[in-house]
């Protein structure tokens, strides 16, 4: 067997153990989601003043932890909005009296309502992008079967959707082992690994077509 | 000499548009320096978002029961409720609407709400155990009438104006839209809700049940005058059938008694109140929007009045009734110190991608380096001026651009021919097609990658074509000579 055979049979083993070993995490762990989109409890609090968002953030890690997330809210910049997985009556008191001591205010904590905020499910999140990436690929798949059929054999435009497949799956299997929450970043990376999916397949089969006339001459 | 002083001339070039992209161009403006250079546009993972909640309305009502569960509908004092051992509970009025069912079709119903206004950047969450919808749109002068127009029920009825016996419902409505009607007094704007088949057979059997009475309509009077469109008061009102008026009455008719007459309600609300001319056979009800003007910004008012209804009656009654709990804009999450660190982590990349270049290609990767600096200058400037609207989707296909233009100046420092470049595009081709594919469509974050990529592969086809290759060439023609 030829070495670049080989070296490819190794990756392509090393990527279905990562889509196993992924596809296990996702069935019993799941994925890790961004704090905002994994749900939980928001506050919000009128500060009628401007604020360091960094100052706010130090007052809520102190009570509820690292894991939270402090927001500027409406266009003038003196509300502010906190969210972590749970607040609690008595946490949201601790943080409002800190923020009054530190900026001189009185807040009335009973005006402070502890919203419930949903968990925003994955395909929400994939939903919008599922009409473009079908579209794009149809026409890729078009392009190929135009160009490259009569050079090589129609299992190019089975390989192109199994490595589109297979490079999705990667994605979220190495995000999910990794414990990359799904947020923002999770539909960029969508994209760029879709396009990169295409570009490796083109490469391959001009790389391919290319030894062959080489061969042949 | 001469190709010393060339070459200088495009490195001052390269700096002259790198200081303007990067630093912009400041003026004085009543007392303090301001940029003249154009602002990016951010799409709202970047530059914040209207964030509205809206939960099923809580309609609660006290119920008395009996020790067995009964209901007991007699009112009766707290007294007499423990003397007799029954008890009072707080029951929603809604709860048997209250399922998962009807929460995932009302997100559906807001979803295509959103889009028959024209929203196609929207985020959309909802939480099945409560039925809170949340949605994330774009902040601008429409956002508040969209935000009105997502939770209203869309509950359209045809009733008899007296009984209140419902004679049509949404169940009919196949489509609904917005026509304009040139008449002497000027434009006027019609809602047309087209039927069904079933609904077609039940609007001929209206009309021809709620037919004008012959003597009234000698005694009517031209009420061309009346403005009011979407009051209850509202006792007059026009409507078309094909273009032709339908009857209109006066309250002072002596047969107004006689004379049984409709109501069109949405939501409760009556929006017209009348007879019918003569039998609508077609399954189209036409409706007069406010009265015809020749003044363009109250017909726009009409028109989107009308645009408004029509959507609602695009879309199925939600299940549940809807109340606003939350609408507030919030600043992204990515604040502009995030941004600078994502801009410096580039530089740094392209310090070293440089650096590479200069020692792989020596004096040719020096001068492909100062042209990449230039492309990428000349790239966020196109950007700003082209109106792309940039997201983190946008930032990751900047990247994406870059890296292309980088390979193909290496490829010119390293002085390949021409079938080399043909290879390489060759291979690269699915991203100008993904481009042009994702310019065109309407999600921003999928439009704002695709324009993105597509501005940055214009460019570096133009920007190398006219000034990498002719510059780097200009070194190789140099040294041959000294050779």
């Amino acid at each position: 067997m030829e070495k670049s055979k080989k070296i490819a049979l190794i990756i392509l083993a090393i990527i279905l153990v990562i889509i196993i070993a992924g596809s296990a995490v996702i069935f019993t762990i799941g994925f890790q989601f961004d704090l905002l989109y994994q749900g939980g409890k928001r506050i919000e609090i009128d500060l009628e003043k401007t604020f360091e968002t960094k100052e706010i953030e130090d007052i809520c890690k102190e009570i509820l932890g690292k894991d939270i997330k402090v927001q500027t809210v409406e266009v003038y910049k003196q509300s502010v909005s906190i969210f972590a997985k749970d607040i609690t009556e008595e946490q949201k008191n601790d943080i409002i009296t800190k923020i009054n001591e530190k900026y001189g205010l009185e807040v009335d904590g009973s005006a402070c309502e502890i919203i419930e905020v949903a968990h925003t499910k994955l395909r929400d999140i994939l939903e919008p992008c599922a009409f473009p990436l079908i579209v794009a690929t149809i026409i890729i798949l078009i392009y190929s079967g135009v160009r490259y059929i009569k050079k090589t054999s129609a299992e190019i435009l089975l390989e192109t959707i199994i490595v589109n497949l297979l490079g999705q799956a990667l994605l979220f299997s190495i995000m999910a082992i990794t414990r990359i929450p799904i947020g923002e970043l999770t539909i960029p990376l969508v994209l760029t690994v879709y396009v990169l999916s295409n570009v490796f397949c083109t490469t391959r089969i001009e790389t391919y077509i290319a030894k062959n006339k080489t061969e042949e001459a | 000499m001469k190709k010393a002083i060339k070459i200088l001339t495009v490195i001052f070039a390269i700096i002259l548009v790198s200081m303007v992209s990067f630093v912009g161009i400041y003026t004085q403006k009543q007392n303090r320096m301001e940029n003249i250079m154009k602002d990016y546009e951010y799409a709202m993972d970047l530059k914040g978002a209207r964030i509205v909640a809206i939960k099923p309305t809580e309609d609660t009502e006290e119920i008395i029961k009996d020790a067995e569960g009964n209901v007991i509908e007699e009112e009766l004092t707290d007294e007499e409720i423990t003397e007799k051992g029954y008890t009072k509970e707080t029951i929603n009025k809604n709860e048997e609407y209250l399922t998962a069912d009807n929460f995932k079709k009302a997100k559906k119903i807001v979803e295509k709400r959103l889009e028959g206004m024209g929203v196609e950047n929207y985020n959309i969450s909802l939480n099945e155990q409560t039925g809170e919808v949340k949605i994330e749109i774009e902040e601008n002068s429409v956002t508040n009438d969209i935000i009105s127009n997502i939770y209203s029920v869309g509950k359209f009825e045809i009733v008899d104006s007296e009984t209140e016996e419902v004679l049509l419902d949404n169940q009919y409505i196949k489509s609904s839209g917005i026509l304009y009607s040139s008449e002497t007094a000027g434009t006027a704007v019609i809602l047309q809700i087209e039927l069904n088949k079933e609904g077609r057979t039940k609007l001929e059997e209206i009309t021809n049940t709620y037919k004008t009475i012959e003597e009234s309509e000698e005694e009517t009077t031209d009420t061309e005058e009346n403005e009011e469109t979407d009051t209850a008061e509202d006792e007059t009102a026009e409507t078309q059938e094909n273009g032709e008026e339908a009857t209109e009455e006066t309250e002072d008719t002596t047969e107004e008694n006689t004379q049984k007459k409709v109501s069109i309600n949405l939501d409760g609300q009556t929006l017209y109140t009348n007879s019918f001319d003569k039998p609508i056979v077609n399954g189209t009800i036409q409706l007069t929007v406010g009265s015809a003007s020749t003044d363009s910004k109250t017909v726009n008012e009409y028109a989107k009045t009308a645009a408004e209804i029509a959507t609602i009656l695009n879309t199925e009654k939600l299940p549940v009734e809807y109340e606003i709990t939350g609408n507030e804009f919030i600043y992204p999450e990515i604040t502009e110190q995030t941004l600078q660190y994502v801009v410096y982590a580039i530089i740094a990349i392209s310090v070293v991608a440089i650096i590479f270049l200069v020692i792989k290609c020596k004096f040719r990767g020096l001068l492909a380096g100062i042209s990449f600096i230039g492309y990428v200058a000349v790239y966020l400037l196109l950007l700003r001026y082209a109106n792309v609207i940039i997201s983190i989707e946008g930032i990751f296909a900047i990247a994406m651009a870059m890296a292309v233009n980088y390979i193909v100046s290496l490829k010119i420092a390293e002085g390949k021919d021409k079938k080399d470049y043909l290879a390489f595009i060759s291979k690269i081709i699915p991203i100008p097609i993904f481009s042009v594919i994702f310019s065109f469509m309407e999600w921003i974050p999928i439009a704002s990658f695709g324009m993105t990529l597509f501005w940055g592969l214009v460019l570096t086809a133009v920007f190398n074509l006219g000034i990498t290759n002719p510059f780097v060439s200009m070194v190789e023609k140099k040294e041959r000579k000294d050779k």
